[in-house]
């Protein structure tokens, strides 16, 4: 059996995304992830259309009796991240709606310059435990300013049993730009 | 056809200042790039790499770094200049081995995006030099990636050592 599968693959038109046609241009959202596969991996890349440098994602996950996206305080994170300062700076919040401390380059970076984000989340599909996992997010951007440029890097935490069944990523405030791409794989071992 | 396939392997049998990987076909969503690197460089810990796109040598890329290296976290940061990662370990410890990198090339081959890239990369010490870091790396550039050299830096006089591994990977999206 293939180590790797692909679960969901879309691209954002210039005004849906390809080939699921949602007109939803705030959020990547995939759900029905089928429990048979060990880890989940995201590899997007990404841009918004609001006026910034960058601005925040927002990432939930859901379970079955969340039929969708789970919007409730069970969201943590602890982020080493050079947001704003341009330097190394850690932080913790707990009982959040989502996950929120990951960014994603807006329209004042450079043209044409997109975001990687990647998100690994092990033994998403196990009952026994909250789900752990580690975002991660580069806004490129061809300036030294710190203000204008970040890397972040997340470990989180999802204080739920369900296994995962939905994901989403959304820029709320302009949404995504034509090009944004995400790419969700099922791994599976031996 | 396999979602992940391995596009090539570089062994470095004997020491090189470079590798390339060349005809890299556009028929991949993503590329991935796993290397195990030293130069063994005698006077540092830690040293630096250079990524040549294209066979392009136009300094038109930026780099920025968030690492740790001892007790000290930081960032480095350079634009416009080469294409700087923070990827090989030095030779003031050889035989703590070779640091180990994976970089991800999100939609290579997409003509509407400059090329990102985000990866991580680290080796533990023998002494109080080791080094961990999240890096990224901007090509001001649209075109579709078909060749990358992986070059050592060239403020180092000591090429990659024997025994420095890289392995170009495709990634599928159907």
């Amino acid at each position: 059996m293939a180590a790797f599968t692909v679960i969901d693959h879309q691209e954002l038109g210039a005004s849906a995304w390809s080939p699921n046609a949602s007109t939803d241009m705030t959020i990547w959202q995939k759900g029905s992830i089928p429990a048979s596969y060990d880890h989940l991996l995201l590899e997007a890349s990404i841009r918004s259309a609001s006026v910034a440098y960058w601005q925040n994602l927002w990432i939930r996950v859901g379970g079955v009796s969340d039929s969708g996206l789970d919007t409730g305080a069970n969201y943590s994170t602890t982020s080493l991240t050079t947001v704003n300062s341009g330097s190394p700076v850690s932080s913790n919040a707990t009982g959040q709606t989502k996950w929120a401390y990951q960014y994603i380059a807006a329209a004042s970076v450079l043209a044409d310059t997109f975001s990687t984000l990647r998100i690994w989340i092990p033994n998403y599909a196990n009952t026994a435990n909250f789900k752990q996992a580690i975002i991660q997010t580069a806004v490129e951007n061809n300036v030294t300013d710190g203000a204008q440029w970040n890397l972040t890097q997340n470990a989180v935490l999802w204080s739920d049993l369900e296994a995962i069944t939905d994901i989403g990523v959304s820029e709320p405030n302009s949404g995504m730009i034509e090009h944004s791409s995400f790419t969700l794989y099922g791994i599976t071992g031996a | 056809m396999a979602v992940i396939e391995a596009i090539e392997t570089i062994y470095l049998e004997a020491a090189a200042q470079s590798v390339t990987f060349s005809g890299i076909p556009s028929t991949y969503e993503h590329l991935q790039l796993r290397m195990s690197v030293t130069e063994e460089y005698s006077a540092a810990a830690r040293s630096y790499a250079e990524v040549f796109l294209n066979g392009s040598t136009d300094q038109i890329f930026s780099y920025h770094i968030m690492t740790g290296m001892t007790s000290t976290a930081g960032v480095v940061t350079g634009t416009p200049t080469a294409g700087v990662i923070r990827a090989v370990s030095g030779g003031n410890q050889p035989t703590a081995g070779y640091a180990g990198t994976v970089l991800d090339i999100l939609d290579y081959a997409n003509t509407n995006k400059n090329t990102t890239i985000l990866y991580t990369s680290g080796w533990g010490p023998l002494n109080a030099n080791g080094t961990v870091a999240l890096g990224s790396l901007l090509w001001d550039d649209t075109a579709a990636i078909s060749s990358i050299k992986i070059a050592d830096s060239p403020w180092s006089a000591i090429d990659f050592q024997r025994g420095s591994s890289f392995t170009l990977y495709g990634l599928n999206s159907a």
